[in-house]
């Protein structure tokens, strides 16, 4: 099958042959507030994300820690869903080209329809999909329409994952694997022990056969120095909304926090 | 083989290796719990079956919990109803109170096996909290039991039961602060703890293989009512009633019944306010299908998929799920599923007291006050049975706050 390179392919590659890893932060769609999504999107791109995850707002988000689970609480009061995501997704998709993952829950997905889900997100500029609740059993319908549109379909592995998966897990997976980090949801306290997932990372690289991004825990910019000495790309997700969740300036802060972020990774020279 | 009217066997190759009854049931959980959750299903497929497991798990039942639970024909009821004769599954005559404690005991069975040293649980009013408490005192095990914080402020007496018990009570914040959520956090917590902690689920919902494992563990009162009552009365029963939150009570009495096509079944909803407002937790007659805590089934939400809030006089039918089980058996025409109000529910309450001398849970209390109405309907040799899932000791500050009596 000649398919031509998916964006968030294309990027990693990119970056692979100048030996950097991608930076990947995530934003709650509709936190702190939902006028601030499509200017904190641009704020991300100008500081130096390589791809940006998007959260979709859901009421019982399993696999988050208290951060995200409040910024999910508070996007829900201002009415955000899956469908207005989207929206603020093209609107961002007019102004800067840089790959898009959205995240989430496979419940708001379920009601929009696989199928209806799938075709939005492409026309609304999405590169990738990671349905957090959709292990690499149950992702099969939803993932074959994300693949059918040419957009990613990125799974998890932990460190209760079997190795005897692993041949799933090559003929799910696209873009990139998420390893996560650490046992516990996202943002969990627990400091990352690098030797034994720098171990995993080259493992997973070479057994699945693609990329690998490592994320949950990842919070200073010594860490992900660390990470990115390892790791193909690096996740920033419950540290970016806790500033957001402080006062000042959102987006402001969201700039100086990434740009912090991409200056200490390593640069490959 | 046994003849069997019913076109689809029902009782057997469901859910399927994956935890699928139909459309309905799955794994929808986070990656880090799908090794422990397939180590769980190979221990409900090759530990629970073993003549070993099933002797210690009938013993603790018999000598801890009280089993096997009488039958009790309900003369007053019957002669209330004026129509077909109602029969009461004693369930309520159990250790702690109510049903719940059939598969705390299978589950901590169940996790020793598997060399887990803890347990954790989710509780709404308390009851599978409690339950759960006092299987692991008895087995000397820590528990934490997690419960959501406005529940923790409405059911003081449970949290201090589950803390006399030795458990860990840790009141959620999050969400609704509900039962819902409670499940949300002992999901979070079970993910960062997988590796000694074994998850005490509480009824046929969540992720495969809880709702086939915790109905196998519950389908012990079917098995006895259903010889109790051929026993009783050289035949089956014609209709068996039981409430519906999740629905291990329910499908715990009709799942040994499933092959016998002339047993109707009816599970009880609650209809809370009424299906007209937007106070009820009637997830099969509102609901659409949807994922919510592990497994797909019906479940009320809005149109975007966000969780409905849910609202019963009943905290144990409180629940915007239903096991995947439910939502299969009704649409496989087998089961069927009615409402009952919050009022309603409260004068069945009433009426069990005063005329039979038993204070019913508020659960069991929706499925009395649609078995009175189905009796009534009934010739008077038709036989109802009806599962009583707990006693109402829990219920009576609700209750009372119902009649606008104070009795602090």
């Amino acid at each position: 099958m000649s398919q031509s390179l998916t964006n968030i392919t294309a990027t990693l590659r990119l970056l692979a042959t100048k030996r950097q890893p991608a930076l990947i932060p995530y934003l709650t769609s509709g936190y702190p507030h939902p006028n601030l999504t499509l200017p904190l999107l641009c704020a991300l791109s100008d500081a130096g994300a390589d791809i940006i995850e998007v959260g979709v707002p859901y009421s019982d988000p399993t696999a988050d820690g208290p951060v995200i689970q409040q910024s999910c609480h508070l996007a829900l009061t201002h009415g955000v869903n899956l469908a207005q995501t989207l929206d603020t997704i093209a609107a961002f998709r007019q102004i800067r080209t840089t790959p898009i993952i959205l995240f989430g829950y496979v419940n708001p997905v379920l009601q929009m329809g696989y199928a209806a889900c799938a075709q939005r997100c492409k026309a609304a500029g999405v590169d990738g999909l990671l349905i957090v609740d959709l292990p690499l059993e149950e992702a099969g319908p939803l993932r074959d329409n994300v693949v059918h549109w040419g957009m990613d379909w990125i799974a998890l592995w932990t460190q209760t994952s079997r190795l005897q998966r692993i041949p799933l897990l090559r003929e799910v997976a696209t873009g990139f694997v998420y390893y996560v980090s650490m046992k516990g949801v996202t943002g969990s306290a627990t400091a990352p022990d690098h030797e034994t997932i720098a171990a995993n990372v080259t493992m997973l690289r070479k057994q699945a056969g693609l990329p690998v991004g490592v994320g949950f825990g990842i919070r200073t910019t010594e860490d992900a120095a660390i990470v990115g000495s390892y790791a193909d790309a690096v996740v920033v997700g419950s540290e970016l909304i806790r500033r957001l969740g402080t006062p000042g300036d959102s987006v402001d802060q969201a700039f100086r926090y990434v740009q912090a972020l991409r200056q200490a990774l390593p640069s490959g020279e | 083989m046994q003849s069997n009217p019913v076109s689809t066997n029902l009782m057997t190759g469901f859910p399927d290796e994956r935890g699928h009854f139909g459309p309905y049931g799955g794994t929808f959980v986070a990656e880090t719990l799908v090794s422990a959750l397939e180590d769980l299903a190979n221990a409900w497929k090759q530990v629970v079956p073993t003549e070993s497991f099933q002797k210690e798990f009938r013993e603790l039942l018999e000598s801890y919990a009280g089993r096997p639970t009488r039958i009790t024909f309900a003369k007053r009821l019957t002669d209330y109803a004026n129509g077909g004769r109602i029969y009461l599954k004693r369930e309520d005559l159990l250790h702690t109170g109510a049903h719940k404690i059939n598969n705390c005991i299978g589950q901590a069975l169940l996790a020793k096996h598997l060399g887990k040293r803890r347990l954790i649980a989710e509780t709404g009013a308390g009851q599978h909290g409690v339950a759960t408490a006092t299987v692991a005192a008895h087995f000397g095990m820590p528990c934490t039991v997690f419960m959501g914080k406005k529940d923790v402020e409405r059911q003081r007496l449970n949290v201090f039961r589950m803390r006399l018990l030795g458990a860990e009570v840790r009141a959620v914040d999050q969400g609704t602060q509900t039962l819902k959520d409670a499940l949300n956090e002992a999901l979070r917590h079970w993910v960062a703890t997988v590796d000694d902690t074994f998850y005490v689920i509480g009824s046929v919902a969540g992720p495969h293989p809880y709702p086939a494992m915790v109905r196998d563990f519950q389908s012990v009162i079917g098995t006895e009512a259903r010889e109790q009552m051929l026993t009783l009365l050289g035949k089956l029963p014609d209709l068996l009633v039981a409430s519906v939150g999740g629905g291990s009570n329910a499908i715990g009495l009709f799942w040994p019944f499933l092959n016998d096509s002339d047993v109707k079944m009816i599970g009880v909803e609650a209809a809370g306010t009424g299906l007209n407002t937007d106070h009820h937790a009637a997830t099969l007659a509102k609901g659409r299908l949807g994922v919510l805590h592990g497994t797909m089934s019906v479940v009320l939400q809005d149109e975007f998929g966000q969780t409905l809030p849910t609202h019963s006089i009943s905290a144990g039918l409180d629940y915007p799920g239903v096991g995947p089980e439910h939502a299969w058996l009704r649409e496989q025409g087998r089961v069927h599923y009615d409402t009952i109000t919050d009022h309603e529910a409260l004068e069945a309450f009433q009426l069990t007291a005063q005329r039979e001398g038993i204070l019913p849970a508020l659960e069991s209390s929706h499925a009395i006050a649609f078995a009175l109405k189905a009796a009534s309907e009934l010739p008077k040799t038709a036989t109802v049975l009806v599962n009583l899932s707990g006693r109402g000791d829990k219920d009576v500050h609700t209750v009372a706050n119902a009649l606008g009596i104070s009795i602090d």
